[in-house]
């Protein structure tokens, strides 16, 4: 916002939750509460779901602390009371995505993954294995799985199709994480390899999708804070995690490149800048405020 | 013989006790003989305003802070009595919200309300508590930083079930009352319902004694009619006749009195 753009957020709480406990549910931090979408099967399938197209028949892990949706398990601390009130929530969330896939201007996508765990019933892909955050891992119904270049090209491409079928002006943005893999599920394989796998496949895709799309664009920031010209310093300590000035460098280049906006040397993340609260609830405080003061006036009465 | 000494603070919410202490006072024999009984209004100075901003953290003003101290160390106090606050369950559901929401509760998991926003209960009951932990707790936990006697803290009355009891008496609510309309009644004691579990919930875990309304001023969840003040949300003195009864039970095993026991 900073920059003349906004973060379009299309699935924010309801005005009467105070932004502290918004965020702690992972309100705006999202453009819709999907959580972190790793890979581009995950985002087509959203999409899908979103508008009706795609019914996964793994509908809701019962846990300890309530019912967990399977595609979004970490979204919500404590979850849902029941799966009614999941598939209800689930409801807004997805006209919230189909306004956020409708709407924006410039759809950013960052490719994050090529290993996923999906159903064998259905091929619903999960953003973590079932068993981790919830549900039970059962190798019936669940297997691994790691996307081939062919794959994502093609789910990306399915994605990008339907996109332009809603938004036919929308500009796309393709990017690649450059944090490596935690872990890797493959059997006897690496996780260095299996970075360098993915990344590799992550990378020629969005070549080839660059290449076909007129409207797609791939923004180099995993060059950026990957190469060897950064001598690593863009990364913490774990070596995974991206440092705030490696962040703010590849916005800066973003928005010189991409926007002819030149922001100067990096500088940290600007905070939330919209403080305002629920207009609505600070009128109803004040009118109670009134009414508490009137009781104290009439205290002298019979107050009855 | 010493009398035992209730010290009770709070806001409005208290103001229908305090009237009927008085009216006991001077209407039941033996009473003032039975009880010394102290009240201290936070709604007036120099307690109020009650709080301040200290880089981005809620605390008590200084002020406020001192003339708890002053009030405590004065009167020494067997019992207390917390009534703080208790209006944000009001402010959060007394009128529709001009983009209506509304909530499922674990009580009834599988009732998915129509015609409204859904606010998953687990933010609802977040909400209510960062309310709670902005105004009560810091009141109550300034209370167990300086003394050790025990703390009773009354649950704010339910809601009033007449929507033409508020549109009669909507003092400043007239206006969105008529814009907005009240909130339905159900809605009103589902939000008053969560309220009250987290108070007991934190109040607990915070040192004080939580107490409901008793059945006495209650009708199927929300106040009994008898008990309206002429106002939308404060309870009369009948009200707090039966509060300061239950209270004083609790606190010292009688309320002075039998016929009213």
């Amino acid at each position: 916002m900073m920059s003349g753009y906004n973060y379009f957020v299309a699935e924010d709480a309801h005005l009467a939750i105070s932004k502290e406990i918004a965020k702690k549910y992972n309100y705006g931090t999202f453009s819709a509460r999907f959580g972190n979408l790793y890979t581009a099967r995950q985002l087509w399938q959203l999409a899908q779901r979103a508008y009706g197209r795609f019914t996964p028949q793994e509908d809701a892990w019962e846990h300890e602390d309530g019912w967990l949706d399977p595609y979004r398990p970490n979204i919500q601390p404590g979850g849902f009371v029941s799966p009614e009130e999941l598939h209800a929530d689930r409801e807004q969330h997805f006209a919230a995505v189909r306004t956020m896939l409708e709407e924006c201007d410039v759809f950013v996508f960052t490719f994050g993954l090529t290993e996923a765990w999906r159903s064998k019933v259905d091929g619903a892909v999960f953003p973590l294995c079932p068993g981790t955050a919830g549900g039970t891992f059962d190798p019936e119904r669940h297997e691994f799985v790691n996307f081939t270049v062919d794959e994502v090209v093609a789910d990306f491409s399915a994605f990008t199709d339907f996109l332009l079928e809603v938004n036919p002006d929308v500009k796309i943005l393709m990017t690649v994480s450059p944090v490596p893999l935690m872990a890797t599920a493959r059997a006897d394989t690496s996780v260095i390899v299996s970075t360098a796998y993915s990344k590799a496949v992550l990378r020629v895709a969005t070549e080839m999708l660059a290449a076909k799309y007129g409207q797609a664009f791939y923004f180099p920031s995993y060059e950026v804070i990957t190469g060897n010209h950064a001598r690593g310093r863009y990364f913490e300590e774990d070596l995974r995690e991206v440092r705030p000035m490696g962040v703010a460098h590849v916005m800066r280049l973003f928005m010189k490149h991409y926007c002819g906006i030149e922001t100067g040397a990096p500088r940290p993340l600007p905070a939330r800048d919209d403080d305002s609260g629920d207009a609505f609830a600070e009128k109803m405080a004040e009118n109670i405020g009134v009414i508490c003061d009137e009781e104290l006036l009439d205290q002298g009465e019979s107050a009855g | 013989m010493t009398k035992p000494k209730l010290l009770c603070f709070g806001h409005s919410h208290l103001v229908c006790i305090d009237v009927a202490v008085k009216w006991r006072e001077q209407s039941l024999e033996g009473f003032r003989d039975a009880f010394d009984i102290r009240f201290e209004q936070l709604r007036r100075e120099p307690y109020h305003p009650n709080f301040v901003d200290v880089g981005g953290k809620r605390e008590l003003t200084t002020e406020c802070e001192n003339a708890m101290a002053s009030a405590i160390a004065d009167f020494k106090p067997d019992a207390i009595l917390a009534v703080f606050s208790g209006q944000e369950y009001q402010i959060f559901s007394i009128l529709n919200h001009p983009i209506k929401f509304d909530f499922v509760t674990p009580n009834n998991p599988a009732y998915v309300p129509k015609n409204s926003e859904i606010i998953p209960f687990v933010l609802v009951k977040a909400q209510l508590k960062y309310l709670i932990e902005r105004s009560v707790l810091i009141f109550i936990d300034k209370i167990k930083g300086i003394t050790n006697v025990p703390v009773f803290m009354v649950a704010p009355p339910p809601p009033i079930e007449s929507e033409e009891h508020i549109l009669t008496y909507p003092g400043p609510f007239a206006e969105d009352a008529k814009e907005f309309g009240v909130s339905p009644a159900p809605f009103r004691r589902k939000v008053w319902k969560v309220y009250c579990d987290i108070l007991k919930e934190e109040g607990a875990r915070h040192g004080a004694n939580v107490l409901m309304p008793p059945k006495t001023v209650m009708d199927n969840g929300y106040m009994a009619q008898d008990c309206w003040r002429k106002d939308p949300v404060h309870g009369n003195v009948k009200y707090g006749n039966a509060i300061i009864h239950m209270v004083l039970n609790r606190a010292f095993g009688h309320a002075g009195v039998n016929k009213h026991d």
